[in-house]
């Protein structure tokens, strides 16, 4: 092989440079954020429900938001207009990708729950759930010893109230989470730094089906976040009833839900506006107040054809689809 | 499959395994060099359009066939190097090689796709 690599020394040595400066292009990576048009999917792909499997299918829409993207992708994002270019938020710029990665699988799990909670409630059928604190988010900078990502939060200090136990524990100390993980329990004694008073750490609230009367299956996906909760709670609602909600258009929209049916705002809306237009979508949901109003000054400003609904929970999507305009 | 068992044969008699072995090794390794970049431009381009996402991943695909392809293709150009009287028809079984290589790694890469891709669809 040695030999082989004398003989060809001159051309190796001539495509060294240029091959090096193409390597560095595709994978140093420069500090900046960007988010590109994504993409959009039938919720029935990733949410069974076994009902009347109605045929319609309700869409969500996610972008690629890209931390710390290579040279060559903040290059195409200068010259791509669809393409955003932002600082890294403060709160991202440290957590690693597969800190980000396992974060959003979490919120898009409990989005999954609080969906078909609300749309089971919406129709008036009991289902028995908990809610309870998770651990969403650990920064680099977090020190403790052994608090992993999922870990359900029983008590901080003893203390079961978190939000008051938070309030009371003291900077630069020492405290001890209670937490569960796996049936079993922990005590983890985490440090909430002195500098900014920080834990390094996001909590989420999150909630979990215990007992449901309408047999249900979620599928993992590879996209996280709890964006589509709207979408997922009306693709649950249509399975519930004969009625074909969508009315045979394509219905996609974006917006988080709790389960009591509030629907909560979301970012990149220009981005997911611009993915849902490209994807032929003909109604976009979109959470009411500044979503709404980003929504509304990209569709005039790029000329979109697409309805745009501004709803705040998800009766009012659903007053849409079953009387307003709606099928 | 005369042809063949006579080459292999010849190869055998041709080249130590320490060769054999060197070769193989080279041959994967240039051909990693060689369609890095290619592999690196598709996975950059990924996260930007992810509304090409099929084409890119038959990109990807195309790709690891030719990096099977290539592997043969080095492999066998070593090889000649460590012995250029070899009777073994090097150049007939690198292009059987090259083609073997190139459709296992390209079915790899359909699963991979298979399995992966419709995460974002």
């Amino acid at each position: 092989m040695l030999e082989f690599i004398s003989r060809h020394r001159r051309i190796l040595l001539v495509l060294v440079v240029p091959y090096v400066i193409l390597i560095g292009l595709f994978t140093y990576r420069v500090d900046a954020r960007l988010v590109a048009p994504g993409n959009i999917q039938p919720i029935g792909g990733f949410i069974e429900v076994e009902a009347e499997e109605t045929e319609g299918d309700f869409h969500s829409i996610y972008v690629m938001g890209v931390n710390r993207p290579t040279i060559f992708q903040r290059l195409l994002g200068e010259v791509d207009e669809q393409i955003k270019i932002d600082e890294i938020p403060e709160a991202r710029r440290d957590l690693s990708d597969r800190v980000q990665f396992e974060g959003s699988q979490i919120a898009r799990r409990a989005s999954f729950h609080a969906a078909f909670i609300s749309a089971l409630k919406s129709e008036d059928i009991e289902v028995e759930y908990e809610r309870y604190v998770v651990v969403q988010l650990i920064y680099d900078y977090a020190e403790h010893d052994g608090l992993e990502l999922g870990d359900r939060i029983l008590t901080i200090n003893d203390k079961k109230d978190l939000g008051k136990a938070i309030d009371e524990a003291a900077c630069g100390e020492w405290h001890t989470f209670e937490v569960a993980r796996a049936g079993e329990r922990y005590e983890i004694d985490v440090l909430r730094r002195e500098s900014d008073c920080s834990f390094g750490l996001t909590l989420r609230r999150v909630q979990e089906i215990v007992d449901a009367p309408i047999p249900h299956r979620f599928t993992e996906s590879l996209v996280g976040g709890p964006s589509g909760g709207l979408m997922q709670a009306l693709h649950v609602y249509n399975q519930l009833t004969p009625l074909d909600l969508t009315g045979g258009r394509l219905v996609a929209g974006s917006g988080t839900i709790d389960p009591d049916g509030n629907v909560g705002s979301v970012g990149s809306i220009p981005e997911k506006l611009i993915t849902a237009h490209a994807n032929d979508v003909e109604l976009f949901f979109v959470p009411a107040g500044s979503n709404y109003e980003d929504a509304l000054n990209t569709k005039q400003t790029l000329d979109l054809q697409i309805e745009l609904i501004a709803v705040e929970s998800l009766s009012e999507a659903l007053d849409y689809l079953l009387e307003g305009d709606g099928p | 499959m005369n042809w063949f068992k006579q080459n292999v044969k010849r190869m055998i008699e041709d080249f130590h395994a320490s060769q054999l072995l060197r070769a193989l090794l080279g041959g994967i390794l240039f051909a990693a060099l060689s369609t890095l970049p290619l592999f690196l431009l598709w996975v950059n381009l990924l996260f930007l359009y992810v509304h090409y996402l099929e084409w890119l991943a038959g990109a990807m695909v195309v790709t690891m066939g030719l990096f099977g392809a290539l592997i043969a293709s080095f492999a066998y150009r070593i090889l000649r190097y460590y012995n250029p009287e070899a009777r073994a028809d090097l150049n007939g079984l690198m292009r059987l090689e090259a083609a073997l290589l190139g459709a296992i790694f390209i079915l790899i890469g359909v699963a991979l796709a298979l399995r992966h891709v419709p995460d974002y669809l």
